[in-house]
């Protein structure tokens, strides 16, 4: 036997949330109860009614302002699920690849991938090359030294108010040249600082197309020791020659 | 506009004039979510409903400008204003609303909210209670009351049933 219908049937049933066959039950038990039936028909009636007069006022209100924001988000969205799924493509090669390595090597054993994982974001990518130009520029005195302040540099960067805002090195550290870099996403600020004991550091600021909170990581690329952060919109790397350690020690201390 | 975004629009301004009941400032609320959901795309897992975080996020934004106005309210009632006992022009009056809209304007903030994302928006009984934050079961009796409240106020509905008649009420609050 089946289960009685109850006030709650009847108004799921209005509000369309019941699975096919309870909602037969509950219509074969309106062809037997026509007052309910027909208090059944009028709250869908109003339902479609409600519908209707707002759908029009919604569509009839003011200029639309939303167009823009709702431009802005679709795109920040659509890099999000593009995002989305590169990771959990690459995520899966590298458990693929080291699970294999490890496989082979260690016959299964050791496979760790945790510290496989550690994806490069592109703007550190983008930093390590502009690193390095600059490094050449340097060594051959290639470029002038730059009048401006990086802060100047920094509202340039993004044309509009409010600038990359960037973070403090210490004292010791001179800025020496301030450059305008493009890359992937517009323009990022590259501002060179001579060190304490006179060695080159760079620090690379962009905007980026996606908000995240990420601690300073520290590695090497290429020859070039980077440290590498998110704070909200901005994207932070620092490029040196010297230790990681170190140089992950500045950045933690400069990022907050 | 954006193909993620074309299809939220309209509910969400649908959904923003039945919670503020007037033109400029459900405009204002569309900006404001967007400009929320901008901020926040990058806690927006891909794999979740979109159309429900946005409208989580137009809730909560709706909520804290209500938490807003309350404390302005609070401020200027200790300021003492005796400037004007005049009521207020309803804010009704700023868009031609039909007699549909208007009763619905008529019920309290929390039933009217149910009503339109359920029955407007479509959502899930569970759906509509997640983004609420608010048990599955207050959402039902919430509706059912909004229901109730929709039925008196068109007098003489010819599907008026005596409350006897029904089956036995099997909400829970």
């Amino acid at each position: 036997m089946t289960e009685p219908i109850s006030e709650f049937d009847l108004m799921a049933y209005v509000d369309d949330q019941l699975d096919a066959e309870r909602r037969i039950e509950v219509e074969e038990y309106l062809s037997r109860h026509p007052q309910l039936a027909a208090q059944v028909m009028d709250d869908l009636c109003r339902r479609d009614e409600l519908r209707l007069a707002l759908t029009e006022a919604a569509t009839v209100a003011g200029v639309d302002k939303a167009i823009l924001p709702a431009e802005r988000l679709g795109r920040r969205l659509a890099l999000r699920k593009a995002l989305h799924r590169s990771r959990r493509a690459i995520a899966a090669s590298l458990l693929l690849a080291t699970g294999w390595l490890a496989h082979a090597t260690f016959g299964g054993l050791g496979a760790d991938p945790a510290s496989a994982a550690h994806i490069l974001p592109a703007y550190a990518d983008e930093a390590v090359d502009a690193h390095r130009t600059i490094l050449v520029e340097e060594r051959n005195a290639l470029f002038t030294r730059s009048a401006a302040p990086p802060e100047r540099i920094a509202d340039l960067a993004t044309g509009s108010s409010p600038a990359i805002p960037l973070p403090h090195l210490p004292k010791t550290f001179t800025p020496v040249a301030s450059h305008l870099v493009p890359w992937d996403q517009g323009n990022a600020v590259q501002v060179l600082f001579h060190g304490p004991s006179g060695e080159s550091l760079t620090l690379f600021a962009a905007e980026t197309d996606s908000f995240s909170i990420d601690q300073p990581y520290a590695e090497e690329v290429d020859g070039v020791t980077i440290a590498y952060w998110q704070s909200g919109w901005f994207a932070y790397v620092l490029g040196g020659s010297g230790d990681r350690d170190d140089l992950l020690t500045l950045a933690t201390r400069i990022s907050r | 506009m954006h193909p993620l975004l074309k299809d939220h629009i309209l509910p969400l301004r649908r959904y923003a004039l039945a919670l503020t009941g007037n033109t400029d400032q459900s405009d204002d609320l569309v900006q404001e979510t967007l400009a929320r959901a901008i901020e926040g795309a990058g806690s927006w897992d891909p794999r979740r409903d979109l159309r429900k975080w946005l409208f989580g996020i137009m809730h909560n934004t709706h909520a804290s400008a209500l938490r807003r106005r309350a404390l302005e309210g609070e401020v200027a009632d200790q300021i003492g204003s005796l400037a004007s006992e005049a009521v207020p022009p309803s804010q009704l009056t700023q868009v031609h609303f039909s007699e549909t809209i208007a009763s619905l304007m008529r019920l309290p903030d929390d039933q009217r909210e149910v009503m339109v994302l359920i029955a407007v928006e479509n959502f899930s009984y569970k759906d509509a209670a997640e983004l609420l934050h608010i048990p599955v079961g207050t959402v039902m009796s919430r509706l059912a009351r909004a229901r109730e409240s929709l039925r008196g106020s068109s007098a003489a509905a010819p599907g008026d049933v005596p409350a006897g008649n029904r089956p036995s009420l099997r909400l829970v609050r």
